[in-house]
């Protein structure tokens, strides 16, 4: 799977049940007064489903949320190296959430980032203890192994409650308090001259159809190049 | 005729401090792993070690009437001599990691062609910090490969594409090796989703001093021998070499890491490659010899050279490699007259395409020497061109088989002198099994 489910195709992801229903949790909880919908969809510069896998929309409150909202518990999440990979290539968590990196390799590696968001360096040898870190600032943190220079991850570190990541284009927000929001668009491959940030003021349920002006970009590939193919092959 | 004689010199000292560095190496290596059997977890801050080797035998016919290993002019390891069953080579690998970025690598060869029979081809440490920014940092110090074939990318610097590998990697096998301290500088990534990677390659390096004779005296070759700390690697039996005669105080062998004006050279580069192609580089060489001294039967010659390496892969899974160099090499006498004067180049083609554990290459090259100097009797033109078609399969990612026929066009003037035509058309066939196991 490209990236763990966060509150979408519950039925399809049963393994992350925990995390999915601390998701869920974190949206849809709250009693608010009034709560609405708000359905999200984006489209690629020719208006059909923008081809994207895994992309975040997150609304960041311009409000103060109710403190049962801001209490919910922070997420947390893994990301794996697996087969020379990380495994989801893409995550996102809510800032102040514990990121985990298991080596299920049989190999080691070195991961790092150099984002200033978070930046760090982590030894991972094959079969030791499961490293944690802290999400300390919101932002894009680009991921890199120094063992395995082909490997790139992303992850998105987002300032709210109220996200979400899903294998299409689309994203369905219940129970969320009427006020003003900032919603956000992220994806490594919506280019980043493209402000897909917006101002909404949700006092009744919503649906929105976002268009893409530019082109999507190549996501950067995550199998090694063909120099250490033959290598691999012998041992 | 060439007498060693035994003086004092900075040379001896220097090679002294050399022996003690490879010394400590290896009794680093050993107490290493000592120190890793004793901890004998993976705990972090271990040592970790990889002991990995090929061993490779085989059976050959070839064409060539006098090889070049018999001090003949003949550009194939075997010739109608030497060839049959055949003990390839034994090689072993030794890595150590200190931690994730600094580790000692040590690569040992064994066979029965050059001399010393056993010999260190690589041994050096590598630096590579966790980056703290878009430029990576890689560091290299000690006895190694340039990064410049595109070839070798297997273990032990074998090719997985032939047996033989190009006239060019040949070369570089048999005469040049860094002995000194190499930086690489990788630009990661110009934007998070491009797949563009540029590095920028520098290094200084000692013991190189004689690389050129072997392209000057005996001209291209291709094997799939490699030289290593004190090889000799015979020239044919040039009448020059004879008492009383221009060359006399040569040695009848190159010894391509010595170091003889204690000069150091350098070596350049850039490597680029994106969505498009998987290599686009160039690199410049210099060994900054000075051409003029004589020591210990090796002279030093001033070689220089520029490659081009281009690699890609086709549609239907088929890869193409391209190395293209060309160069010069100059030697003088005493009173800076020059003796040896040569422009050489080579360039090869190499199409591959594997199916699983099975592989098919095929590669075409030309190699040429102009010489461009009036010494009498030392005519070094030569000019060929060679096919190289090699299938492989690969059983249980332990035993690699191939069959393989190499076919070279050759024509070299100073064949000559021995009676012979020097237009030679030789031919040769293998059968090869190698053996990976660590």
């Amino acid at each position: 799977m490209l990236f763990p489910a966060n509150v979408f195709q519950a039925t399809r992801s049963l393994l992350h049940l925990p995390s999915l229903i601390l998701s869920l949790v974190a949206i849809t909880a709250a009693p608010y007064a009034a709560a609405f919908e708000l359905d999200i969809q984006l489209n690629d510069k020719h208006g059909n489903l923008a081809k994207i896998q895994g992309a975040v929309a997150y609304l960041t409150p311009t409000f103060d949320i109710p403190d049962t909202a801001q209490a919910m518990p922070h997420s947390v999440r893994d990301i794996a190296q697996e087969n020379r990979k990380f495994t989801p290539q893409i995550s996102v968590i809510r800032k102040s959430g514990t990121l985990r990196f298991p080596n299920k390799d049989n190999v080691n590696h070195h991961v790092y980032s150099f984002s200033k968001p978070l930046a760090f360096e982590l030894p991972l040898y094959k079969g030791s203890n499961v490293p944690e870190l802290k999400a300390i600032n919101a932002g894009e943190v680009i991921l890199g192994c120094n063992i395995h220079d082909w490997m790139i991850g992303y992850l998105l570190i987002v300032d709210t409650p109220f996200y979400q990541q899903n294998e299409s284009a689309n994203w369905h927000f219940s129970d969320l308090p009427p006020g003003e929001y900032e919603l956000a668009i992220w994806h490594p491959q919506i280019n980043k001259q493209e402000a897909l940030t917006q101002k909404i003021a949700l006092t009744e349920n919503t649906t929105l159809n976002l268009n893409l002006k530019l082109e999507l970009s190549r996501l950067k590939s995550q199998s090694p190049p063909q120099k250490s193919v033959d290598e691999d092959d012998y041992f | 005729m060439y007498k060693p004689r035994p003086t004092f010199s900075i040379n001896r000292t220097l090679r002294a401090v050399f022996r003690l560095f490879f010394m400590s190496l290896i009794l680093n290596t050993v107490s290493g792993i000592a120190a890793a059997n004793e901890a004998g977890s993976t705990e972090h801050s271990q040592i970790e070690y990889n002991i990995f080797g090929i061993a490779d035998i085989g059976w050959a016919t070839a064409s060539t009437k006098h090889g070049w290993l018999e001090e003949g002019f003949g550009k194939t390891r075997f010739d109608e001599e030497t060839d049959g069953a055949y003990l390839g080579f034994l090689g072993l690998g030794l890595d150590l990691d200190f931690n994730l970025e600094t580790s000692f690598k040590l690569r040992l060869v064994g066979d029965q062609e050059l001399k010393p029979t056993g010999r260190i081809t690589e041994v050096f440490m590598e630096y590579s910090p966790a980056p703290t920014s878009a430029w990576k940092q890689q560091w290299q110090a000690g006895f190694f490969y340039a990064p410049f074939s595109l070839e070798n990318r297997g273990p032990l610097w074998t090719s997985p594409y032939t047996v033989n590998i190009s006239a060019i990697n040949t070369w570089i096998a048999e005469e040049l090796r860094t002995l000194g301290v190499q930086h690489r500088l990788t630009y990661l990534g110009l934007a998070p989703t491009s797949n563009s990677k540029v590095s920028l390659i520098g290094s200084f390096f000692f013991s190189n001093d004689p690389a050129g004779s072997l392209l000057s005296w005996r001209g291209w070759a291709l094997h799939d021998l490699q030289a290593g700390l004190g090889s000799e690697i015979p020239f044919p039996a040039l009448s020059n070499f004879n008492p009383g005669e221009e060359f006399e105080n040569q040695a009848p062998y190159s010894k391509p890491f010595e170091e003889i004006d204690n000069r150091p050279g350098f070596y350049v580069g850039a490597d680029w490659s994106n969505d498009y192609w998987d290599t686009l580089a160039f690199y410049h060489y210099d060994n900054q010899a000075d051409p003029s001294i004589l020591e210990s039967g090796q002279y030093a010659w001033r070689t220089r050279f520029d490659l081009l390496n281009f690699e890609k892969k086709l549609p239907f899974g088929i890869t193409v490699l391209l190395q293209w160099m060309k160069g010069d090499t100059r030697m003088e006498n005493k009173l800076n007259e020059p003796m040896v004067i040569n422009d050489f180049q080579s360039h090869f083609l190499l199409l591959s395409k594997r199916m699983g554990a099975t592989r098919l290459s095929l590669r075409y090259e030309e190699f040429q020497v102009d010489d461009l100097d009036q010494t009498p009797h030392d005519s070094n033109d030569e000019w060929g061109h060679a096919w190289t078609l090699s299938a492989s399969h690969v059983f249980q990612k332990r035993i690699k088989v191939s069959a393989e026929y190499l076919s070279i066009d050759s024509w070299r003037k100073s064949r000559h002198y021995w009676n012979i035509k020097p237009k030679q058309t030789e031919s040769q066939w293998l059968v090869s099994a190698r053996y990976f196991f660590k």
